[in-house]
């Protein structure tokens, strides 16, 4: 392992940022041991599309690090957990798992957990992550030009987790991930709206929260709870939404 | 809330990736035969053993046991607590933690986690786990010399029943000196045999430590056969404000007692 960096800002190393250390060797940038958002969006327009950001910028592996030692999806895996309690084995499919910090988190609370995401430098790191830590576990990759189900071919689970994904497609698409493409692959879907004050409509996209919680609504016949936390001074919050995927997706249908 | 118990579905196969795990720091002294949380072997182990503190030292057994409990996923509910108390990092103490499945998850959610126990076979699978996964966390031994720091939250779940009666009111009492906030569970089993498992006074603890300040308590789990979880939680960082309800501040951060923790 290199040497290690100043952790400036971050007072000490959380063992994540070790693993990252680890896995980046000489490439490590300390200058991105930082949450803010702002050099994310600045990283973000070097690139030409938001896809080939995620795919390529090395620096969302840091934000993301970032974001999980905040703790804002703590209270979302309380969700998870009082929910599935007594459920039996319980399947998960981490969709857009980025480099994977829900689904490893599940893997070791004993969990059966698959994850899904674009090929990418964040892919590689969270497989590395999982050789790491020794785990196996299914890893599929999303083909962004098709984002239908055939390119996805992975078994059903129990719950389709996704989170602070929605956010990064561009509105039209948010409907059809949430009321087609989430539901196909399990039971029950839990996904966040996410929204933010001032979408750069590069890497974050403005999200219509009550909108598209009305259209989830009408999706699963009234099988569909939310729960509105981390509500911000600005107005910004995080909605969970919990609903039962209806019988119609679960057969094969195409992207319209 | 009452819960019907849960068939045990945490044994293999199929296995999960902990009981490889598990399989690979025992070598060739891994036993498929204990991949079970069933107390009954535990129970048959013990009688091996001149004493209780011989057993807890040197069997393997609890290994097996410890991490079909952990697979069988009664702990998710405690966890549901502990993640909806505060943002950002915060330091856990895993006190008696074993072979540290709780710890080495909460690491996983940013918060930053020592581990302490007694000295033995469990105390060594988790020093070994944590460096298999290159985390830098501190293991400490409960041997009588080792200086713990004051950290946010004191994690001790399924340790009090093991502690004879004398010794219960007690460890609660350290709990208390070792963080801002405690959160503990008391379990009430009515087969406790006296050996590895002592009766649990649930009511007269809560009273004796709300008779030292504000404390939150639930029973996570109301059994059918008469077994009963409570979780109980108390501190200095527990308060009861004048305009009412309760509050939990871990870290300077105050927030509301969540509703959805005394659901």
């Amino acid at each position: 392992m290199p040497d290690r960096p100043e952790w400036g800002v971050l007072q000490s190393a959380h063992p994540h940022y070790m693993e990252l250390l680890a896995y980046a060797g000489g490439a490590f940038h300390p200058e991105w041991l930082t949450t803010q958002l702002s050099a994310l969006v600045e990283e973000g327009r070097k690139y030409e599309s938001a896809q080939t950001f995620y795919a390529q910028a090395q620096i969302v592996a840091y934000h993301l690090i970032g974001a999980a030692l905040e703790g804002w999806k703590r209270c979302l895996h309380a969700q998870l957990y009082m929910r599935t309690h007594g459920m039996g084995p319980v399947t998960i499919l981490d969709y857009g798992c980025g480099i994977g910090g829900d689904g490893l988190a599940f893997l070791d609370a004993g969990y059966r957990v698959s994850f899904a995401d674009i090929s990418g430098h964040l892919l590689d790191f969270l497989r590395w992550r999982l050789w790491w830590r020794r785990y196996t576990a299914p890893v599929y990759e999303i083909d962004p030009l098709r984002y239908d189900e055939k390119t996805l071919r992975c078994p059903r689970v129990t719950i389709v987790w996704c989170m602070d994904v929605l956010e990064h497609f561009v509105p039209e698409m948010q409907k059809w991930l949430l009321c087609e493409q989430l539901p196909r692959f399990g039971d029950i879907v839990f996904v966040n709206l996410l929204s933010t004050h001032t979408p750069d409509e590069l890497v974050h996209q403005a999200v219509d929260i009550e909108e598209l919680t009305a259209q989830v609504q009408a999706y699963a016949k009234g099988q569909c709870q939310y729960y509105d936390y981390n509500v911000l001074a600005t107005g910004e919050k995080t909605r969970l939404l919990i609903y039962q995927a209806m019988p119609a997706c679960k057969k094969e249908k195409h992207r319209p | 809330m009452s819960e019907t118990p849960t068939r045990s579905y945490g044994n293999p196969p199929p296995w999960h990736p902990l009981w490889a795990e598990l399989a690979l720091f025992l070598g060739e002294a891994f036993r498929p035969d204990w991949c079970s949380d069933e107390d009954t072997k535990v129970f048959e182990e013990v009688k091996r053993y001149p004493e209780v503190a011989t057993f807890y030292r040197e069997s393997d057994i609890l290994l097996y046991q410890s991490l079909g409990y952990w697979l069988n996923g009664w702990k998710r509910r405690y966890h549901s607590v502990l993640l909806q108390l505060g943002m950002g990092r915060i330091s856990i103490l895993d006190y008696g933690c074993g072979a540290g499945y709780d710890g080495v998850c909460f690491l996983d959610y940013g918060y930053d986690v020592t581990f302490a126990d007694l000295p033995g076979r469990s105390l060594d699978f988790c020093r070994w786990r944590v460096t298999r996964r290159a985390y830098e966390a501190q293991v400490l031994t409960l041997d009588g010399h080792v200086e713990i720091p004051f950290h946010h939250v004191v994690w001790c779940m399924d340790v009090i029943e093991h502690l004879p009666p004398a010794e219960q009111v007690r460890m609660l009492d350290l709990l208390g000196t070792l963080g801002r906030v405690v959160i503990v569970n008391l379990i009430h089993d009515v087969r406790a045999d006296g050996v590895i498992h002592y009766p649990v006074d649930r009511e007269a603890f809560t009273a004796h430590v709300q008779s030292q300040g504000p404390a939150a308590f639930h029973d996570v789990y109301v059994m059918p056969d008469g077994n009963v979880t409570r979780l109980l939680i108390y501190g200095q960082g527990v308060t009861c404000p004048s305009s009412g309800g309760m509050v939990i501040d871990v870290h300077g951060v105050a927030g509301p007692l969540s509703p959805l923790l005394m659901a």
